[in-house]
This record gives structure tokens, sequence and C-alpha cells, in this order.
């Protein structure tokens, strides 16, 4: 075990080399470029933006640029912002939280819903709650997520509780003005983004759930089981569950990665401040420090969940072995 | 089974309790809409004071509450030397007072850390503020020109990372303190006008608190503890909101009436409109289309304006390098064949108006439109002009030039821009009825900044500016070879006239404007721009903000006279 994991590690070396490489390219490879904002600005002579050019080191060739990035990676210095000079890592652990905090709670909403819901469609097939469970999540995976989480914000602007304060807030991390943490209003804020962050992850759940139930289901130790006259819930919890979930488990680490590392839309339409909303006004407006730093780290997240999906495969199925 | 439901009914529990878990009631509920037509304040009009829903009687503006404003992007610092966004901008005016400011009845520049009005020396190379006594920074220390001098070292610091160093370069050669309140700034140009702006432009840094740290990168940048402005830091969590508070009781212009500001950033305009549907925040800038409904809301106070600082406006720029379109009479032609008021109507939604030249009317240099050469919407005075100039309708139905060129452009925008994309459109049907061909192009936005601005790799492109103060910014598109003349347009006459107008004897508004019109008249003559139109701000407020009377600057210019009425509950 111990062999495999370090292996596993030293892999994840050339990959993060390769992601590195392929990022650099096409953040270049990309028209304009940070400076570009000032050439509609009146006031922004050519000589000002040749000097910052110069002193950005955006004047040197693409593979100068790449090494000098490189080796600050090496000694543990992922730069600093074109814009604000801070430290990219700083930027980064500042919004690190709220993004994790969205993704674990879009993970936990994706297993909350989409598990019962699979199970429940898989044991009722053809009924009219399997029809009605399959044409949802038919819909809601093919909806854009990002649209409907606006319209959910239209329709939510306009409920409010008879006290006068809306159902759910609509925005942001906390209420303004509140000078100390407050969980409920915390838990408040993280409702709305997270379920919409997360329907994604429990429709695929929902799916996987349903067709793992019915397979298993169709087994003969789930049929020996019931002839032993073993109750259903026994039958349904200790064999057809623990056995469906197998896929489920394996899934789980990546679709966290994948809610973690597609929060960006979902941050912005729900106005918080993570990860994802730092990468995409970086991209914008093309503050390569901070945009290949975040990607990095989407990258990181991604080589060890996958880690971490093949070690969560092997111990949940005991066939599994590493070598 | 049963276990089965009950696990699907504890998830949905489990939803619904957060979802519940509100905070207590705090506020009444808003009273229901008093009236169905909002009355949209114009300009000149004092917004009619809102009106309390109990009869306690309140005397003059009351103290207290704290402005929810929204911004679309957050700031990058409160360093105003490092930035050159709009957000940092806004932020850092709420924490450092300025040295002068446009008045907002005459437009002038006038002093607010500096008094009234600068002196020039009579060769016109020297030019003096004095510094109001018994400014003080938020730490009590005083404010003298040591922190002015200090700043302006700092601007011209090549280790700074300063955006706009040559163009104070341009402006000044040197500024120095004569005394601990008086400064006198030794001009580039002798009696260049545009410097009385450009001295109030930066406002200072106390000197004691920055003299010893990197400018470029220190822990203040985030979080300024000595400060001169309406209010002290507070809060600033990063891309959530910013909040400036308490009020500093030593402002220059008085301490302000409510207690804080605070922006929350909503990056998407439909978040922040149904943000102020629900009261989370005090100000929208609602689009066209959502502009009817928002403004019958209940706790609206819609204003609507043409700003005279920040007016934006399109147009559709020819590059004068083709040919054809160096024809004057070719552009006129286009332009006359373009029906400018239906994309008033049909792309603004009637929020926008006519503009004749290359300034907004509200600008306080603009040219009476009377003094303007027009060429307004009549497609019969266009195919005649071009057949006068003996551009004829070839076969395919597109006029050729005498030399059998067709007379086929292409029309480009970018990407995206749902409003650029309709201007493009509706041209290019307007312009195949008078026999000119157009193919229209969307570009990716940089890719169509690296064509219009370097490769000119374009015909005729759609673009929109956003006028600033001072009109000689606008030498910079049409002075010959300038940095954003990206048409390609010259005129040596023009080219003088700028020159004058820059170095005005006095420097007073109305001389300087009688040659910036002769200016505009000249540019609308050659038409290398159609103008288009100038849109409206639309601006909602909430009804329990007390704003001020409306000028070209808005509504709340004056933030230190701004109140919030208490008893108007959200």
């Amino acid at each position: 075990m111990t062999r495999y994991l370090v292996r596993r590690l030293l892999q994840t070396i050339p990959v993060l080399f390769i992601i590195s490489v392929i990022q650099f390219g096409l953040i270049n490879a990309a028209p304009g470029g940070p400076l570009k904002a000032y050439l509609l600005d009146p006031n922004v002579s050519p000589e000002d933006i040749r000097k910052f050019e110069h002193d950005l080191g955006l004047d040197q060739p693409l593979p100068i640029q790449y090494l000098t990035w490189m080796g600050n990676i090496l000694r543990g210095d992922l730069g600093r912002s074109y814009f604000t000079h801070r430290p990219v890592l700083e930027s980064v652990l500042e919004r690190l939280p709220a993004t994790v905090e969205l993704g674990l709670a879009a993970t936990l909403i994706s297993y909350l819903v989409g598990i019962p819901l699979g199970v429940y469609a898989g044991l009722h097939r053809g009924g009219r709650i399997d029809h009605a469970i399959r044409f949802f999540t038919s819909i809601l995976n093919a909806v854009p997520h990002w649209w409907l989480g606006l319209v959910i914000i239209i329709f939510l602007a306009n409920i409010k509780l008879e006290t006068g304060v809306l159902l759910l807030p609509i925005g942001g991390i906390k209420t303004i003005g509140k000078e100390e943490f407050d969980p409920l209003d915390y838990l408040r804020h993280l409702i709305l983004p997270a379920f919409m962050l997360g329907t994604g992850g429990w429709v695929t759940f929902g799916r996987y759930m349903r067709s793992e139930t019915l397979e298993v289901l169709g087994q003969d130790y789930v049929r020996t089981a019931y002839s032993k006259g073993l109750a259903e819930r026994v039958v349904i919890f200790r064999h057809v569950l623990r056995n469906a979930l197998i896929p489920v488990v394996t899934i789980s680490a990546g679709i966290f990665v994948g809610l973690i590392s597609g929060a960006a839309i979902m941050e912005q339409v729900f106005s918080w401040p993570g990860m994802g909303r730092l990468l995409l006004d970086a991209t914008l407006k093309k503050d390569y420090p901070i945009s290949i730093g975040v990607v990095f780290v989407f990258t990181i997240f991604a080589v060890l969940g996958r880690l971490l999906s093949d070690i969560a495969y092997g111990w949940v199925d005991p066939r599994i072995r590493y070598d | 089974m049963k276990k089965l439901t009950f696990v699907i009914a504890l998830a949905a529990v489990l939803v619904v309790l957060a979802a519940c878990a509100a905070p207590a009631p705090t506020a009444t509920p808003v009273p229901p809409p008093p009236a169905a037509t909002p009355v949209i304040i114009k300009p000149g009009e004092t917004p009619v004071p809102t009106k309390p829903p109990a009869p306690t009687a309140t005397t003059g503006p009351q103290r207290g509450g704290t402005f929810i404003d929204a911004s679309f992007a957050d700031a990058v610092s409160l360093q105003q030397l490092i930035t050159s966004d709009s957000a940092s901008s806004n932020y850092q005016a709420l924490l450092f007072a300025g040295l002068t400011r446009i008045d907002p009845k005459t437009l002038e520049i006038v002093g607010v850390m500096y008094e009234g009005s600068p002196t020039f020396s009579a060769d016109g190379t020297k030019m003096t503020w004095k510094l109001r006594k018994g400014l003080k920074w938020s730490d009590g220390k005083d404010i003298t020109t040591k922190d002015i001098i200090f700043t302006w070292e700092k601007m011209m610091d090549e280790k700074v990372k300063f955006t706009y160093r040559q163009n104070y370069k341009d402006a000044f050669k040197d500024v120095k303190a004569i005394d601990d309140y008086t400064v006198e700034y030794t001009l580039a140009t002798p009696g260049f006008c545009p410097a009385v702006a450009s001295s109030g432009l930066v406002a200072p840094l106390p000197k004691h608190i920055y003299e010893n740290l990197d400018i470029n990168q220190n822990d203040l940048n985030m979080k300024p503890p000595v400060t001169s402005g309406y209010y002290k830091f507070k809060e600033w969590v990063k891309d959530d909101h910013f909040t400036a508070s308490p009020a500093y009781e030593g402002f220059v212009r008085g301490q302000a009436l409510m207690d804080g500001y605070t922006y929350r950033i909503l990056k998407d305009n439909t978040v922040r409109t149904q943000m102020f549907k629900t009261q989370d925040v005090d100000v929208a800038g609602p689009d066209p289309a959502d502009w009817d409904e928002i403004s019958r809301l209940p706790h609206a106070q819609p204003v609507a304006y043409y700003s005279a600082t920040g007016a934006a406006w399109d147009y559709i720029g020819f590059n004068m390098k083709n040919p054809l379109l160096a024809d004057v009479v070719v552009r006129q032609a286009i332009s006359a064949a373009i029906n400018k008021k239906e994309m008033i109507d049909k792309v603004r939604l009637g929020h926008a108006k006519s503009q004749y030249s290359m300034l907004p009317s509200s600008s306080w240099a603009a040219a009476d439109e009377k003094e303007l050469p027009k060429f307004e919407f009549d497609p019969a005075k266009a195919k005649k002009m071009l057949d006068d100039a003996g551009y004829k309708v070839g076969a395919d139905g597109t006029r050729v030039s005498k030399d059998g060129k067709p007379l086929k452009f292409g029309l480009f925008y970018n990407a995206g821009n749902k409003i650029r994309e309709q201007i493009a459109i509706i041209s290019q049907q307007y312009l195949k009825d008078v026999g000119i061909a157009t193919a229209v192009e969307a570009v990716e936005w940089n890719a169509y900044l690296e064509r219009v601005q370097k490769t000119k790799d374009m015909d005729m492109f759609v673009l929109g500016w956003t006028g600033g103060y001072d009109p000689n910014t606008t030498k910079n598109i049409w002075g010959t070879n300038r940095g954003q003349n990206y048409t390609g347009y010259t005129d040596s006459e023009v080219d003088k006239l700028y020159d004058q107008a820059e170095t005005v004897p006095g420097c007073k508004q109305v001389d300087r404007k009688a040659l910036y019109v002769k200016i505009q008249q000249k540019i609308a003559e050659a038409q290398p721009y159609i103008f288009l139109y100038t849109t409206e701000n639309l601006v909602v407020y909430n009804k329990r903000i007390n704003l001020l009377p409306l000028t070209g600057l808005g509504v709340t210019y004056d933030l230190e006279k701004i109140s919030i009425n208490p008893l108007i509950k959200k």
C-alpha cells in the first residue's frame, strides 16, 4: 500500500508539470494581455505601458517567462498578482475555505438527495415516482445550472417569511452588518449555492444509484437473502445498498473535485467569495499569476481526489488489491 | 421500505430546516405600494423627501444608518498609487479626502483640502494652491504640504507601480512646498489648463505612516489605519463586501450624516437588481428592459440623468486608411443612411438621446446642437450624395466607385455584446437600402481590440467611450497619430485648436469651450465616427435614502449630506 501511494504521488509530478505547460501556453495564446485595459484609458501613456510590461517581465520570450515562473514555484513562490501585487498564495488561501466549504456542502447535499432518490427509484422501478425522478433528473441534467440559479434567485427574491425576512438569502456569505460569526446565518447563505452547485452531483448520484440498485437486486445473493426470509430492510441495507454504493464511493472524490473546480460560475451567480470567482476575475483581467496559481491548486485537488478515489475503491471492494 | 422513506424525508427536512433558520425579525415589513406610477427625478429637480409611515416629527436629516451600495467588481487595493480600476477608486474615495473636486453646479474644479481656486504666475508657468489649515488625519496628526509632496514624490518614484506617471510628467515639471500650507506646481507647458484638474486627482497619503513602507506591497494597502475621508476603514471581506465606518468627525467638509457605507460585490446585474427588490442593497442600475418594473417598486426612488463626467456613448468608427472610407462623402452618406433614432428606440428602449459630436451634450464643453453639422436619417439624401460623387449602383445592387471598386465593407463588433450586435445588424440593413454592402462579423474582445488598435484590419467597427471631465483627453482620440486615434483621422487645424484650448490664458471654461466647439464642428463635418447616441444613466435608490438635488454629477455628490430616513424601515 505504501509503495503504491509513493508511486502514485510520484506520478503526480509529471502530471502537474504537463498541466502547467499546457495552461501557461493556453493563457498566453489567448489574445490580449494584462495591460490591454490600459489601451482604452486615454490617461495612460504608451511609455507607462511599456514600463509595466518590462516590470512584469512580459517583454521576455515565453519560454523564459515559463522557466522563471517554474523556478519560483519550485522555491514555493507562486508569484504575485499583476494588479494587487499581493502574493498569489495569500490570495488563494484567503478564498480556499469558502470554496472548500461550498464544495463539501454541495457534496453532502449530493449524497443526501441523490442516494435516497436513486435507491427509491430503483426499488420502485416503473412506478410513477420512478418515472417522475427520471424525468426531473434528465431535465436537471440538461438545464444549465447557472441559469437555474438565476431563476431561483428571481423566484426567491419574492418570497418572504411573515417576519419580512427572505426565505433564503440570494447572495453573499453573511448578512452585512453582523459583527460576530453566526453559524445559522452562514448556513442560510450557504444552502442555496450549495444546493445549486450540488445539483449536478445529486443528479449523477441518483442515476448511478438507480442503475446499481437495479443491478444488485438481480443478483443471486439478494435472491438468496430474500429466500432465507430476511426482512426487506435488512436485505436492502445489508446487501443491496452496500453493494450499490461501491461505484458511488469511487466517483465521490471525482464529484467533489468537479464541484470545487466547477464552482466558478455558481460562485459568480450567488456572489460567493471563493476561489472560482477569483479565477474567473483573474482570467478576465489576464492576471496570469493568479489564474495559473488557482488552476495549480485545483490540479492538486484533482490529482489527490483521484488518488483518494482509488484508495476508497480498494477499501469498499475487497476484490481490489494494490500491487 | 419505511426506513428509506424516512431517509428521504430526513434529507428534505434538513434542507428545509436550514432554510427556515431565519434570523429574528428586526424590521417592520415594507408598507404596501402607495402609487403605481413612479416619479422619475430629472435634471434640476430635487427628490421629494420620503414620507415616514408614522406621524413622528423629525427636523432635518438624521444621523445614522449605513448605505449599502453594489459594485460589479471588488477593489484591487486601497492604495491609490497602484490602482486604476473604478472599484478601487470608489472605496478609496470613502477613505481619503481629495485635494479638489468638481463643483456639482458649475462643473468647475474647486478646492476641497485646497482652498477655492489656484492662482497662476504672470507667465503661466507656476500654479499655486493654498491648503486649508487645521486639517487632521484620523490619528490626530496635522495634514500639511509635507504629505502632498511625499505623495507627489511617490507618484514620480519609478519603483512605485503608478499607472498615470507619464500623464503627470506631461502636466508638471515639479511640485514643491512653499510652506506648510502652500504648494507650487511648475507646469510642463505654460498655462496648461488641464493641470488644474490633474493637481487634485490623487489624494494625499499620510507621510508619517507610509514613509518607511514599500508603497507597492505592504499590509496597510488592504486596511489603511490612518485616513482623511468621509469614513474610517472597518472591514473588507474580499469579493463579498467592503465597509467604511464610522464617519470621521474631522472630514474637511464636515462629518458625514450616515454612520457607514458598504459596497456589496454583485457581479451579475440580474442578482443586483433582485437584491434591490429584496432591499439587500440601496441602489441598482437596472437594464433598460427592467427599468419600468424596478422604478415601480414601492421602495424605489428612480433617477434618470445624463452624466456630465461619465456619460457613455456608442459610435461606429471608420478606418480611414481604406481609400473608399477616406472619402468624406462616403462617410457622411453612410451616416445619413442609418436611422440612429431607431437604435435609441429599439436598442436602448428610449433611454438615450441623439449625439452629434465627439462630446456628449452633458459635457461642459459640448457644442449646442444647432452649431453642429448633422447627418440625420435621410436615405434619399444619402443616395444623392453617393450618386453625385460618382458611386453608381452596380448590377448586383451594390454601388461602385469611379475606378470600379465596390462599396463593400466589413462591419465589426465584439462578440457577446448584444447592444453592439443589434447596432451592426440594423446598420447593415439600412446601408443595403442605399447600395452599400456590409459583412457583419463578431470578434472576441481582445482580438477585436488588437484589430482596432494595432493591425487596423477592419473597415467599420462598433465601439463606445465613456466621457471624462476634461475635453482635453479627447486629444488622444482625434489628434494626429495619437494613441487612441483608431480611425486615422488627421486635421492639422484640429491639432492646433487642441493646443490652443489647453493653454487658454486664465483657463476659464467659457474661453476653452469656444475652441472645443470649433473642434467639434470640424470633427462632426468629417464624420470619422457615426455618433449614435448618449446613454442615459438609470439608477434607482431605496426611498429611505434622502438624496440631493440632481445635477450632472448625480444625486449623491456631497456624500456627507446624504442621510437615511430612520422612519422608513426595510
